[in-house]
């Protein structure tokens, strides 16, 4: 048995994380976001699912032949191709995924070097690339069929209704759920009904009343894009994976308050309404911001490496977000704000990095 | 008592993985049939043989003698016949000589009753002979006081390893006539000794005795004062480094070493072995270590012989379940891994872990994510992911810039390190570089250099 025992330097343990884990681990999480989105929009979306996937493990594939070193095992294809996915909407032709992972990849990531060398988020940038590409199929969504029970029709995000509401009618002086329902933004059955029982329930006792409509938010019957749209299903897979320690909750916890507190003071003012008027619960719910704040912010590679650089990096994120939203022509703002502080990162990593003891100076 | 030290900086909270062995006494092995004692000083340097193949010794006897001063002396652990002198592998990779003694013979300690001889009325000359000649400390330790800080380490942060813990337990007695030894050779003005805030046991077996003491009124009342602190168990707490870091006013300059600063830090197996070499008169011939680990079949704490093979010892523990994939000298952070199970207890060792794959959690080098986990844990605040980074590209210089010399090597970020890169390997590899780097420069700076 000698010929068995491995010798290798100090130390002789390790954690039971590996990187291949990590990556692995989130992409199991967000499975069921993408599941919903199928549900929804019907097997169109499966098949977008599918295309960034299989493109995009397809490119890793063929770089590892070429390298004669396989990178697939580590699930970072996999992971770039279905947040690729979740991020398009369900009507695009497949030719829009198909693209994306291939500038996702090629351009993004293995230019760079592969894993862990690219700064900037491989998955944002391939929704970038297309979104400012091909304006017009990428901003088509679906209605969900179970909501009227009727076949799919187009329509637009909340966010994107409210925008043009604003913009180019220049409607005023009322809530963002306010402007949805007198420009008629339809409610699924459910809604109504979730929101007597949790405000009979829960809520009036308590003396607060949930106004009608944020039930569909926070299930996800609402159009957006594969994976943005159920706050549910997001928000579980982010427990598990920060108690698991696998993303960070600096990043997210600060992204969430400055984004949350701006909303709350300054968000209602474009509607003609007070300070301290805006509707935090809304901004949070639509628009992917979920989505970019938990599994497009957090993503190792391209987050600060020390845990003053990531709260400082999601300010930034929280703050730019909220600019786009609110005075930007994108209703999302969240996907531009996190490749936007992408580039700031290694100079919050060069003056935030840690100070070795004995010594004054940051190195 | 009551207020808990804590590692300023990064360090890590294991799984302790001492449930196996913690309640269990210290036994005392089977002698070996052979013991192979590697003539070799601690620091690696020679030692010169002082029998040959055929001599008969005795136990205790001195069998090899470094040179220089105050070299380590070496002694024989069992009575019997020297069968052989050649080279072996030790656990750190080299090769040294070893003299291999077959069993055989008269017992002059084993199985007698222990004698305790005064030794408050020697003088610090004596001592200091007793402690050199009983082969317990060697040349690098010195026994000249005064200190400003002596820190007893009854810090035990790494994985599986009891056995600082059962002496503690068993033999905290001793442990207080060794702190006391120590001070009369080192005459420290503050005596610390350091335990884990959550070994409330310890401390209170060590707060009886330090009771009993006074009770008994050994130390005539006029004895220094041993104050008991405690430090959070977080890994590497328990390192010299740190525990200078914590509990020593000065700034630590890595210029000066710690004893011409005035502090010195004793582990608890050293304090047991100055006990017993000044109290027993008995030359360092055992060591008390933890046997554990998943392939172990009856993990122990066991009281064995310097010399006995690691073979000797699995069969002493019932064999093994499985294979293991590690053997490991030490600690699991500290400790190093050995191929031939022929390889004998050193005076070093703290334990034997047998580790198993679903231990170890082996993985392939990857590319460095970013993730920052290593800068997170790192407990001199350093940036283990740029060091590795200059050190794999050549740049020396920057390495040392950014504080090389700083690094303990205590391992926490590449246990954490979730893409597997080697980090402590580099570190070792850059100081190396790092050396000759700063050699030929301070050549350079000299006149006609």
């Amino acid at each position: 048995m000698d010929e068995t025992l491995i010798i290798t330097g100090t130390p002789q343990i390790f954690n039971r994380t590996t990187t291949a884990r990590m990556i692995w681990t989130v992409c199991l999480w967000l499975v069921p976001s993408a599941l919903w989105g199928v549900y929804l929009y019907g097997i169109g979306a499966l098949k977008i699912l599918l295309a960034s996937i299989l493109t995009s493990i397809g490119i890793e594939g063929g770089i590892g032949l070429l390298r004669k070193e396989s990178t697939l095992q580590d699930g970072s294809a996999c992971l770039t191709g279905l947040l690729i996915g979740m991020l398009l909407p369900p009507t695009v032709p497949l030719f829009i995924p198909i693209l994306a992972a291939i500038f996702a990849q090629l351009v993004v990531k293995w230019s760079f070097g592969g894993l862990g060398k690219n700064w900037m988020n491989p998955a944002l940038a391939g929704w970038a690339f297309v979104w400012l590409s091909f304006p017009d199929q990428v901003r088509t969504w679906l209605f969900p069929t179970m909501v009227r029970g009727v076949d799919a029709i187009t329509s637009s995000t909340p966010l994107t209704l409210l925008k043009n509401k604003l913009f180019l009618e220049g409607v005023k002086g009322g809530s963002p759920m306010e402007v949805l329902a007198s420009a008629g933004f339809p409610r699924s059955l459910m809604d109504g009904s979730w929101t007597d029982w949790l405000n009979g329930k829960i809520l009036e006792p308590l003396g607060i009343l949930l106004p009608p409509g944020y039930m569909d938010l926070f299930f996800g019957f609402i159009p957006g894009a594969i994976g943005e749209t159920s706050a549910l299903l997001l928000l579980i897979g982010t427990i598990a994976l920060i108690g698991k320690g696998i993303l960070p909750w600096e990043v997210p916890l600060s992204v969430f308050s400055v984004f949350g507190i701006l909303v709350f003071l300054f968000g209602g003012l474009p509607y003609g309404l007070e300070l301290g008027t805006g509707d935090v619960l809304f901004h949070f719910f639509t628009g992917g911001f979920l989505l970019g704040a938990f599994y497009m912010a957090t993503d190792l590679v391209t987050s600060p490496l020390t845990r003053w650089g990531g709260i400082l990096y999601g300010v930034g994120i929280g703050g730019i977000t909220f600019l786009i939203r609110m005075f930007g022509g994108s209703g999302e703002g969240i996907g531009f704000a996190i490749l936007f502080v992408n580039v700031f990162v290694p100079i919050l990593n060069k003056f935030l990095a840690p100070r070795p003891k004995g010594r004054d100076k940051r190195v | 008592m009551n207020r808990i030290f804590r590692l300023p900086k990064g360090g890590l909270y294991l799984h302790s993985q001492k449930e196996f062995v913690k309640n269990l006494p210290i036994r005392n092995a089977v002698l070996p049939p052979i013991a192979v004692v590697p003539m070799v000083q601690p620091d690696g340097n020679e030692v010169t043989c002082l029998v040959h193949v055929g001599d008969s010794v005795q136990e205790g006897v001195l069998i090899g003698k470094g040179k220089g001063k105050h070299s380590l002396h070496i002694h024989s652990p069992i009575p019997g016949t020297v069968r052989d002198i050649r080279n072996i592998p030790l656990p750190s990779g080299m090769e040294a000589p070893a003299v291999f003694i077959e069993l055989g013979g008269e017992f002059d300690r084993l199985g007698k009753k222990e004698v305790v001889y005064p030794w408050r009325s020697l003088s610090h000359r004596e001592l200091k002979t007793l402690l050199i000649e009983k082969g317990i400390v060697d040349g690098n330790f010195p026994l000249d006081g005064p200190l400003e800080l002596l820190i007893i380490n009854g810090m035990e942060v790494e994985p599986y390893l009891c056995s600082t813990y059962r002496i503690l337990m068993e033999r905290s007695d001793a442990i207080l006539e060794g702190v006391r030894i120590l001070q009369k050779l080192l005459d420290p003005a503050r005596t610390l000794v350091v335990l884990e805030d959550k070994a409330e046991e310890v401390q209170a077996s060590l707060g009886a005795s330090l009771g009993n003491e006074q009770m008994e009124g050994k130390e005539g009342g006029s004895g220094k004062q041993i104050e008991l602190v405690l430090l959070e168990g977080k890994y590497p707490a328990g390192d010299t480094e740190q525990l200078v870091n914590i509990f020593f006013h000065q700034k630590v300059t890595p210029k000066k070493s710690f004893g011409e600063m005035g502090v010195m830090v004793v582990d608890i197996a050293t304090t047991f072995a100055v006990y017993e070499g000044v109290a027993l008169r008995k030359p360092l011939m055992e060591r008390i270590i933890t046997v554990s680990g998943k392939a172990i079949k009856r993990p122990a704490n066991l009281k064995v012989r310097i010399g006995t093979p690691i073979m000797d010892i699995i069969e002493e523990c019932g064999g093994l379940t499985q294979a293991p994939v590690k053997v490991v000298c030490g600690g699991p952070f500290r400790g190093l891994g050995i191929f031939d199970l022929r390889t004998p207890v050193t005076r070093e060792m703290s334990g034997i872990l047998f580790l198993t794959k679903a231990e170890i959690h082996p993985g392939v080098r990857t590319s460095c994510i970013n993730c920052g986990k290593c800068i997170e844990v790192c407990p001199e605040g350093l940036h283990p992911a740029r060091l590795f980074k200059w050190i794999d590209h050549g740049f020396y210089k920057e390495a040392l810039e950014d504080s090389l010399l700083g690094c303990t090597e205590c391992g926490c970020c590449a246990f954490v390190c979730p893409s597997r890169i080697p980090l402590v390997q580099g570190f070792q590899v850059g100081k190396i570089h790092a050396a000759k780097l700063l050699n030929t420069k301070s050549i350079k700076d000299q006149p006609n250099g």
